[in-house]
């Protein structure tokens, strides 16, 4: 089976009115089929461990003392295998934060039963109360656990509770899809129209249900006609998730639902809130948030640093540089991703760290001290998964930077790492789009992802008759490959870092290294000189050279396979290695490898290889692999695949040497 | 004695704040070091045979972001442990007092182990939001416990690489007519001992150390540096009372927890009666209860209280299905029981990088698994019951090669679980290559793994195809190639052996270049890893920690028009570690290679590691010879 991926986004419209959703529900606890229990392997993936058999939840809303919701929950999983037995442990997360009822949701009515299928016999095992255990998460969340009793292969497992929860605000996210495969899952809301939610769908699996409908109802009071709207949606043989390389994150493919409270009228006054709705609202709502916009008010620190800043600027590192440097410098970012400020900025500015807002909303601030139009903007880091560029979705968002415009260009700067020069994004970031919160004008800008992973290694060395080769080598990094050079120097320190570079290349001796452009704004390079020894092979009068002396390619990271999702190679890549051998006398080239140059289509990546005597008697050799894009689409992947297998190939021919 | 009034000194400080000052770290010792321990004392104070205190107190500076861990400090408890206090403060790089640690810098975690239902662990955590450096923190906590089996340890300098040790105590107390017991670690020294009121009071300390560097191949103990274990000779336990002086007296402790506790339901019991009752051969009998408890039960961890010593009752584990090792051991004895058949609860410390057991110092927290042994009259039994597909009788590296505590009636014994030697530990694949002109082939290998080297393989079986396949991608060590079709089958004998049969396409087999082909005859076994050797002279023994045996024959059809212009000459290396064959040789027109190579075991002083580096970059290099074959002759 092969498909790709697709975002659905759906808006929420009603198609008709005074038409309650009245379907009865898809499964009935405690109405399990015998042919569910007969089945011994699930025909649509025979590899599955497990199979979700049905996963149904209904989700209401009351009106008792303000508004609470209501969810009733049945699920029923079909376990094939031993290695699925894990499937039989449940987890149920929920809202528990001590003395707040507000918050606090309560999980009732928990029934669970095993079904086995012995001698034609159904036998039933029920969930003792006492098996059933109640974990204190964390400040604000309990999970229930249990674990089903009597599993076999061949069990049906089947559980219901009811969630009664205060949370109206808020509906969790369902996934129609799970590490296994899933038969039916379906969610239905009942949601009153003082309540405007939201809902985007992501999913590349086609819905079987997607109804809605409006209906008069009485909800808050008699005096006047109320409606209700319910949602029903619902995925058929949704296929197992499986993790693969070059991925963000799975939750960009898996199957969910997602809401937010988009706005809220009060059904006493009749007076409505507005929540983040569209973008425009988005950018308003994080402007005047104490949690955001704000703040940047509170970081008073800035006006006293701005003039001393401005002093350092020059034209070729103007102010803005300046303020990014020193701030990237002085602050420690504490690793936590969140679009939300802890504490008053001028206090995090106290204790040198914080998260990616506070510290990018000071420099946002510091920047305006200087006279820029900065703003903040908020993105997703790739752990997060994608953003919406149609629905503004607040909790998509994880992560602030700032902005400003030179020459009307976008320039995008985030002081949370130290390693990184203005301009250039860190790999977390480079996830797609962000969205730039200015209350003037708010606008969804493209993240560039145009700096390159470049690698570059240049050798010079003379072989000698023993085989071995004397010279120098230099590796050289620039773009994301430079940062992740200097990154590794900081972090190891001199020693360590040449060090492990030695320990990587076991066949060199007498290695004397020195470092160079570590400090400057060039490429860092590890100049060395060397002795490589067992660089040849020798037999008879001949000596065998592979010329890329192992720093080719030698395994395909692209393996036949079955590719599901796009592969996000994460940036644009370039890796050069350019040789020059000086022959030992008496030696005469017998045979080489042939030039070759091959590229994938539109130029989105390619490939030369080049070997050649040169007039001086050397022989030179020098070997090119660029990507030009960085997402490739599922369909691509043969492509990639061929396109390595060739660069695999290329990479071990040899150089054949006659002793004259 | 000089130790010691140091200790006093540093115990009554309450010396103004600027004591801290990074500045006054002594320049050596903040070498490389990411934080600094400026003085850390561990006080475990016994009360009585059932209670303790521990009061823990620490000041660290943090010199830069690698060592900011340091700057939290997670306090673990359960049911059995109540924390009195904890207190803590933040200083600035010159020791000046930024704040205290206040409630709302605490948070109350849940810390069940990522393969338990549950548990009653939990942690507070401790924190402090700060980043200039260098910074210094102090924590204080101390805790009351009624687990009297555990004593603490104390490795101070198990985190080698970042934290360097200005000064760092351990000190255990005990009450008159209460003894402790105690084992020092890798070159720790003695301690002073003093008498406090009648009991005694023991003391250990490092000063001074500087960060150092983490050596491969080293003894599991070894890792974790100078350091010191600590266990009761009397203790008492939610109501139960134990000696741990002896193997003995451990075992009669399982004992008592144990009690009663292998009552079946009848029902259950006839079942088993029945089920083997036309067996007369008691291994076939054994063999029969362990597939039925296979079949019917599986491995759930829960672990409340004493329940993370004591095992739950075989009646429980008949009608609920599951139960965790304790549980489905404790299940499986009163099994055989029901047929008649002795056997012996057992302790064990479970996984392939398991330090050994210290056989002179009996103590509960040297083991963290129950398997159960079935003495026989030739060879043992030994079944782990935690596994639906466990060969009969097999304990791979994950509990075989060590020693384990036996409960028998008759009190604790330590014994030796089955060992797997070079002869159980082998793999031998034959490949039989078609290689075309182009250098693309097609091969087909027929594998076999026996012993600790099918481990991997069972596993594999065990899941879908689609993830086998995956397994076998990442396994296969061949540059490029794609698998047309696979059997993995094992046969669950005491040594299993798993089989694997593979089709497969390689493409690029050989290289070729003009008119030569180069091909590495060794197809898929290839060694490139090769122990890191670092400059520094080597301090810990070098282990070895299993033997195996591996022999690949590989046999090449060429294509027609194809002479061989070089063919490497046949290799042999033989060092204490192991020994290395290859050779390859031309047959009816066919290129055989053939690689044996034998890994030994063992313990070596450290002098040698340099050998032990060359070994492997002499195997990686003959791996990798090749034969050049001419086109067209």
């Amino acid at each position: 089976m092969k498909y790709s991926i697709k975002i659905l986004i759906f808006f929420l419209s009603i198609f008709s009115v005074n038409a309650q959703i009245s379907k009865p529900a898809p499964i009935e606890f405690g109405k399990v089929e015998i042919t569910d229990l007969q089945q011994k392997i699930y025909a649509k993936d025979s590899s599955a461990e497990a199979v979700v058999l049905c996963d149904y939840a209904k989700t209401i809303f009351l009106a008792e003392d303000g508004i609470s919701k209501e969810t009733e929950r049945i699920m029923r999983i079909k376990i094939l295998k031993k290695s699925g037995y894990e499937f039989a442990k449940i987890a149920i997360p929920y809202s528990s934060v001590k003395g707040d009822n507000d918050k606090t949701e309560l999980i009732k009515n928990l029934e669970a039963v095993t079904y086995n299928l012995v001698d034609g016999r159904v036998e039933t095992y029920s969930l003792d109360k006492k098996d059933i255990f109640d974990e204190k998460y964390d400040a604000n969340t309990r999970v229930i656990k249990f674990a089903f009793p009597q599993v076999k292969e061949g069990s049906v497992l089947e559980y219901h509770y009811r969630v009664v929860s205060p949370l109206w605000y808020s509906l969790p996210t369902w996934y129609f899809q799970r590490e296994i495969p899933t038969q039916w899952s379906e969610i239905r809301y009942s949601i009153p129209q003082y309540l405007n939610f939201k809902i985007t769908l992501q999913s590349y699996i086609p819905l079987k249900i997607n109804e809605n409908a409006s209906y008069k109802t009485r909800f808050w009071k008699s005096t006047q006609e109320e409606f209700s709207a319910d949602y029903r949606y619902a995925v058929e043989d949704a296929p197992a998730l499986k993790d693969e390389s070059f991925v963000t994150t799975l939750r960009d493919y898996t199957a969910n639902i997602d809401f937010e409270l988009a706005s809220f009228t009060n059904p006493n006054t009749l007076q409505e809130t507005k929540y983040s709705i569209t973008y425009a609202d988005l950018a308003k709502t994080l402007s005047e948030a104490d949690y955001f916009g704000n703040q940047i008010g509170k970081f008073d620190e800035a006006k006293k640093l701005a003039p001393l800043l401005e002093t350092q600027a020059t034209t070729a590192q103007p102010d803005y540089k300046v303020a990014y440097d020193y701030l990237r410098n002085y602050m420690t970012w504490n690793g936590e991703n969140s679009i939300y400020v802890q504490e008053n900025l001028g206090k995090t500015y106290t204790k040198r760290t914080g998260n990616s807002t506070e510290i990018n909303l000071m420099l946002v601030r510091l920047l305006r001290e200087l006279g820029y139009d900065a703003n903040p903007l908020i993105l997703s880091t790739r752990t997060h998964g994608k953003i919406s560029e149609e629905i503004a979705l607040m909790d998509r968002f994880n992560y602030t930077i700032a902005h400003i415009q030179e020459d009307g260009k976008d320039i995008l700067l985030d002081a949370t790492s130290t390693f990184i020069p203005a301009g250039v994004l860190p790999v977390r970031c480079l996830n797609g789009k962000g969205f730039l919160v200015n209350k003037k004008n708010p606008r969804i800008v493209t993240l560039p992802n145009t700096e390159r992973y470049s690698q570059t290694t240049v050798l010079d060395v003379e072989l000698d008759t023993e085989g071995s080769l004397k010279g120098s080598v230099k590796v050289a990094g620039s773009g994301y490959a430079g940062i992740s050079l200097r990154e590794k120097l900081i972090k190891d320190g001199k020693e360590k870092f040449i060090e492990d570079f030695k320990k990587k290349r076991i066949t060199w001796k007498d290695t004397k290294i020195e470092l160079e452009n570590f400090d400057g704004t060039n490429s860092p390079t590890v100049n060395c000189e060397t002795i490589i020894t067992e660089a040849v092979s020798i037999a008879g009068d001949r000596m065998y050279l592979n010329p890329m002396l192992g720093s080719g390619e030698s395994k395909n990271i692209f393996p036949k396979n079955n590719r599901y999702y796009p592969v996000d190679m994460t940036y644009l890549q370039t890796d050069t290695f350019i040789a020059k051998y000086k022959i030992p006398n008496g030696y005469v080239i017998e045979e080489l490898p042939k030039s070759g140059k091959i590229a994938m289509p539109e130029n989105r990546g390619s490939f030369v290889y080049v070997v050649a005597k040169n007039e001086d008697g050397t022989l030179g050799i020098s070997s090119k692999i660029v990507f030009n894009k960085s997402i490739f689409p599922a369909e691509d992947y043969e492509i990639l695949s061929q396109f390595f297998d060739q660069i695999v190939q290329k990479h071990a021919e040899q150089v054949v040497l006659k002793k004259l | 004695m000089k130790a010691l009034l140091t200790f006093l000194t540093i115990l009554s400080f309450q010396v103004a704040d600027a004591q801290w000052d990074a500045a006054k770290i002594p320049a050596d010792l903040k070498e490389k070091a990411h934080a600094v321990m400026r003085m850390k004392e561990t006080i475990f104070n016994v009360k009585n045979m059932g209670e303790a205190t521990q009061t823990v107190h620490y000041v660290v500076t943090i010199l830069d972001e690698q060592g900011q861990d340091y700057a939290n400090a997670p306090v673990f408890y359960d049911k059995f442990d109540k924390i009195n206090d904890i207190e803590g403060a933040l200083y600035d790089a010159k020791g000046e007092k930024v704040k205290r640690l206040k409630k709302d810098d605490i948070k109350d975690y849940s810390a069940i182990s990522g393969f338990s239902l549950f548990e009653d662990h939990r942690y507070k955590l401790c924190e402090f939001k700060y980043a200039n450096y260098p910074f210094t923190v102090e924590f204080k906590y101390e805790i009351t416990t009624k687990n009297m089996m555990m004593y603490p340890s104390w490795f101070p300098h198990s985190d080698i690489e970042d934290l360097a040790i200005e000064q760092d105590f351990f000190k255990v107390t005990m009450p008159a007519g209460l003894d402790m017991r105690y084992k020092e670690m890798n070159g720790i020294g003695k301690p002073n001992i003093t008498d406090v009121n009648g009991g005694k009071s023991y003391l250990w300390m490092v000063q001074n150390v500087k960060v150092g560097e983490k050596e491969p191949y080293s003894p599991k103990w070894a890792k974790r540096g100078p350091g010191v274990l600590t266990a009761p000779t009397q203790f008492e336990v939610q109501g139960y009372r134990g000696d741990m002086r002896t193997w003995k007296d451990l075992g009669d402790f399982d004992n008592i927890l144990g009690e009663n506790r292998d009552i079946l339901p009848e029902n259950v019991k006839q079942e088993v009666i029945e089920l083997t009752k036309n067996i007369t051969d008691p291994s076939l009998k054994i063999k029969k209860v362990y597939e039925y408890l296979q079949s019917k039960t599986r491995y759930i961890s829960i672990q409340l209280g004493i329940g993370g010593w004591q095992p739950f009752e075989a009646k429980y584990v008949a009608e609920k299905g599951y139960g965790d090792c304790k549980a489905l051991s404790n299940y499986g004895k009163a099994l055989l029981k029901a047929i008649g058949i002795e056997s012996h609860y057992t302790s064990v410390r479970a996984g392939d990088d398991a330090p050994e057991i210290l056989a002179d110092f009996p103590a509960m927290n040297q083991f963290n698994h129950v398997i159960l042994c079935v003495p026989m009259k030739a060879d043992t039994i030994w079944l782990e019951c935690t596994s639906q597909n466990n060969p009969f009788g097999y304990m791979g590296d994950f509990t075989g090669n060590r020693q384990a505590l036996l409960a028998t009636p008759q009190g604790g014994k330590l014994v030796n679980t089955p060992r797997y030697m070079s002869a159980d530990n082998w793999q031998t694949k034959r490949v039989d290559v078609n290689l075309a002109e182009d250098g693309n082939a097609t091969a087909e290998a027929k594998e076999t793994y026996s012993g600790i080297l099918q481990d991997d393989y069972a596993s594999a079986m065990e899941v879908g195809a689609e993830d086998q396949k995956k397994f076998l991608y990442k396994h296969i060590n061949i540059p490029s190639f794609e698998l047309n079709q696979h059997t993995i089958t094992q046969e669950k004998l005491k040594i299993p052996k798993s089989r694997v049969k593979l089709s497969l396409m390689v493409r690029k087999c050989a290289a070729k270049s003009g008119t030569r082909m180069f091909l590495s005859p060794n197809l898929m076994s290839a060694v490139s890893y090769i122990p890191p050797i670092s400059e520094k002279t080597r301090e810990s023994e070098v282990e070895l920690i299993n033997a195996y045996t591996e022999i690949d024959t590989v046999v090449y059809t060429l294509p027609k028009n194809l002479s061989i212009e070089a063919q490497p000459s046949p290799m042999k290396i033989e060092t204490k570690f192991g020994t290395y064959q290859s050779e390859s040789q031309i047959k009816d027109g066919k290129l055989i290679y053939i690689r044996k190579f034998v890994r030994n075991k063992g313990k070596f002083p450290s002098i040698v590691y340099p050998e032990l580096v060359d070994f492997y970059k002499k195997i990686s290099k003959f791996d990798k010879s090749q034969v050049v074959l001419k086109i067209g002759v």
